[in-house]
This record gives C-alpha cells, sequence and structure tokens, in this order.
C-alpha cells in the first residue's frame, strides 16, 4: 500500500525536533566536582592535551585564542561546561563534545581555580 | 606486506621524528564518521592498512594514507592516497579521494547531522574498503592487479553523518550514495557504529595506560543495493569491534578485526590505524607565505 506524502509529515516534524533539540549541561547545572582536588588535577590534565595548544600552557591566551583568565573566573560552571562543549564554530573554537560529561567538568573545576592576571 | 612496509615504515619515521604534543581525541571507527571535525588550522596525517582473507582470493593489504585538515570549525576537508598489495601479484597505488565534510548544525544537538561530499579516482585494483556500497562483493577482488588497474573509476560520492553523544558514548549512523560519473546507478550502502571510552572521568596523573585514554566500540557496514534495487539481499556486510588508544604525544593507534557476515563478504578483515595530529599546521604554513611576502 503506498502512503500518501503528507503522511510523512510527522515523521519529518519529529526528526527536526529532536534533532534540534540542545543538549549539554543547564547554565544553572552545579559543577559534581567542585572543589575536588583530583578533579583540578585531572582537569589540569585535560587542559594541558587539549586546549593550551591555542590558549596557551598557563590559559594566558596566544595568538590563536584568547585568554581565559578573566573569563572563567565569572562565569557560571554550568556556562562554561555548555560553552567548552559547543564551542563556537563560526570564530574557530571547536566544540569538545567528543569529551565526557565527566572530563567536562575536570576542565571547568581546573579553569575555575585560575587566577586573573 | 612488503609494499605496505614500504609505505607505513617511512610514515611512521617522520611520525616519530615530527611528534609533539597535539589534540588527540580521535574516533575509534575506521568506515563510520561521527560529527566531529578536526580542529581549525590542524593537519591530521594517518595511514590505514586493511588485510583482506577469503576462500579462492590471494590475501591482500590494502591502504589509505589521509590527510585531514580543519578549514573551519564547521568544515573538514582531506585528501587520501590509496595502494594496495596483493599476495603473488605485487603493489600498486591505486588512486586518489579528496572529501569535505560540512556540519550542518553550529552548536550541539541530540543529533548532530553533517553532510560528506567527496570525488574518488581510483582504478578497479582498489582494494581499500573504505565504503562497501551496492552489491560489492569478494569476486570484484579475485582478478589479477594488470587487469583490474585498467579500469578507472571516477565516483562522486555522497554520505548524510548523523551523530549524537549519549552519556559518553557516540553512536552514528552514515547514510551512503555513490555514482559513477559517466555510467550506471546510484549505489547505496551505510555504516553504523556506536563506541565509549573506558573510563569516562581523566584520572590526575599523566599516563599512557590510563582507561580513557582508550575507546573501544563496535562498527557495523555494508551494502544495501541500488538505484531500483535497494535490498540486504546479494550484498556484503560486515561486523568489526574497534579499538583506538590516544597516547598523550597526540598518535592514536586503531585495530579493528571485521568479519563478513554473508557469503558476498570476506571472510575477514583486519584493520590497524595510525594517526598524528600536528596542531598549528595552518598558522605555521600562513606565516611562511607572510615571511615571504615582506
Amino acid at each position: 500500500m503506498r502512503r500518501h506524502p503528507i503522511q510523512i509529515i510527522p515523521t519529518i516534524v519529529l526528526f527536526v525536533t529532536v534533532v534540534y533539540a540542545k543538549s549539554g549541561a543547564e547554565p544553572s547545572a552545579e559543577n559534581p566536582f567542585q572543589n575536588s582536588d583530583s578533579a583540578r588535577a585531572a582537569g589540569q590534565k585535560l587542559f594541558a592535551r587539549h586546549c593550551a595548544e591555542c590558549h596557551g600552557p598557563a590559559a594566558d591566551g596566544t595568538e590563536r585564542a584568547p585568554s581565559l583568565r578573566e573569563f572563567v573566573r565569572s562565569a557560571a560552571p554550568g556556562v562554561l561546561h555548555t560553552f567548552i562543549k559547543n564551542g563556537n564554530l563560526r570564530s574557530g573554537m571547536p566544540s569538545w563534545s567528543r569529551l565526557p560529561d565527566a572530563q567536562l567538568w575536570q576542565l571547568v573545576t581546573y579553569l575555575q581555580t585560575l587566577e586573573p592576571r | 606486506m612488503i609494499a605496505a612496509l614500504r609505505i607505513g615504515f617511512p610514515f611512521l619515521l617522520i611520525l616519530g621524528v615530527l611528534a609533539s604534543p597535539g589534540l588527540a581525541q580521535e574516533r575509534p571507527y575506521f568506515i563510520t564518521y561521527d560529527h566531529h571535525m578536526e580542529e581549525p588550522g590542524n593537519l591530521e596525517v594517518a595511514t590505514n592498512p586493511v588485510i583482506g582473507q577469503a576462500r579462492g582470493i590471494s590475501t591482500f593489504i590494502g591502504n589509505w594514507t589521509e590527510f585531514e585538515y580543519g578549514a573551519k570549525g564547521w568544515w573538514t576537508s582531506e585528501f587520501y592516497v590509496d595502494s594496495q598489495h596483493t599476495l603473488h601479484d605485487g603493489g600498486l597505488l591505486t588512486g586518489f579521494r579528496f572529501e569535505n565534510r560540512f556540519r550542518l548544525l553550529l552548536g550541539e544537538h541530540r543529533i548532530n547531522p553533517v553532510v560528506y561530499v567527496e570525488y574518488e579516482h581510483i582504478n578497479g585494483a582498489d582494494k581499500t574498503l573504505k565504503e562497501v556500497v551496492g552489491f560489492d562483493r569478494k569476486e570484484g577482488h579475485a582478478k589479477p592487479n594488470w587487469e583490474t588497474r585498467l579500469e578507472h573509476e571516477r565516483e562522486f560520492e555522497t554520505k548524510l553523518i548523523l551523530s549524537s553523544q549519549i552519556k559518553g558514548w557516540n553512536v552514528s549512523e552514515n547514510i551512503v550514495g555513490v555514482k559513477n560519473i559517466h555510467e550506471g546507478v546510484w549505489e547505496f550502502g551505510y555504516a553504523f557504529g556506536f563506541s565509549r571510552p573506558l573510563a569516562l572521568a581523566a584520572s590526575a596523573d599523566a599516563c599512557t595506560f590510563c582507561r580513557e585514554n582508550f575507546n573501544a566500540g563496535l562498527e557495523l557496514y555494508g551494502g544495501l543495493g541500488e538505484w531500483g534495487d535497494v535490498t540486504f539481499k546479494g550484498t556484503s556486510q560486515y561486523i568489526a569491534p574497534v579499538l583506538a588508544w590516544n597516547l598523550p604525544s597526540g598518535t592514536t593507534l586503531r585495530v579493528s578485526p571485521g568479519f563478513g557476515l554473508t557469503d558476498q563478504s570476506h571472510s575477514t578483515l583486519i584493520r590497524f590505524g595510525v594517526s598524528h595530529e600536528f596542531s598549528g599546521f595552518g598558522q605555521q604554513v600562513g606565516k611562511l607565505f607572510r615571511r615571504n611576502r615582506s
């Protein structure tokens, strides 16, 4: 039995809805590793591995990407988590959604211990 | 085997000499693509040999060497050079492929669609089995190289890549369409993969063998017939566990033993991969040109 083309509209609507559903932490989400020394150390290791190439080993910025020291202190943990996960593809900041949420939170834990200069 | 070593060994040597800390967190898949793009300005160089075996066919090693460049955060460009060596039949370069991937949505969504377009200019001796489409079958690899190298294929390939991150898992589906530019009909195929790091949280210590450096999963891929005859019947189908080891130096090692599921499939396809990421490659090249201009 042939389906009328109009019958596939609900399927398309469902697909588009699923595609457009944003993923990631809420901006108000709490960091599960807040104040954890081991998470800070793990975050520092992850920063050196994934972020230091662009933001510099001390997060002071390079010609490729800006310093993070001012921004990360004032940002809510959930906002920071969402930003790292999504990146800003237009401006060149890659999406780090390939890292599991736990590692993103470890990065947030480390970044929020950086002192502004 | 010797040809593969000839190609692979200098490459590994160069990687070893140039190795510097990079941004490696590579997908473990060989066939399936996910929505993660190359970081802008970075160049990833990889070699991916595959050893194929089937009854009545000489064992072969196909290989593709790839150069993947992050043009933009949403756009990745790749160039591949294919080669093969067949037991008792010798080896040869079999062609090249040029591919671009575009991320359609800039933010992270439940499902992240990516469009893939590729032009390939290869000959009939190609044995990389990078994609399995239409009614591709093992018998296609039974003819001698001197005969198949004369068959030139100029093909246009498209993929719709749908990929999701779910609680540490990556789940990716690819729908593949291939069309010979001069003749024939559209051939279809698919790839499906899921994978997960062995540990979701990173350990506090610097380590090479930590569980978070390993990513394991499974791939399923095969043909889906052709335009007017979309079917699983008479197609090659494969299942392949995958394992990737992301070294802190920026090098990634991958392995995948694949098994044919239908009579048309090779019985085993064992894939290996070595890749290394060169961070800031685009900026360094840009500097060279700016310096020359001044």
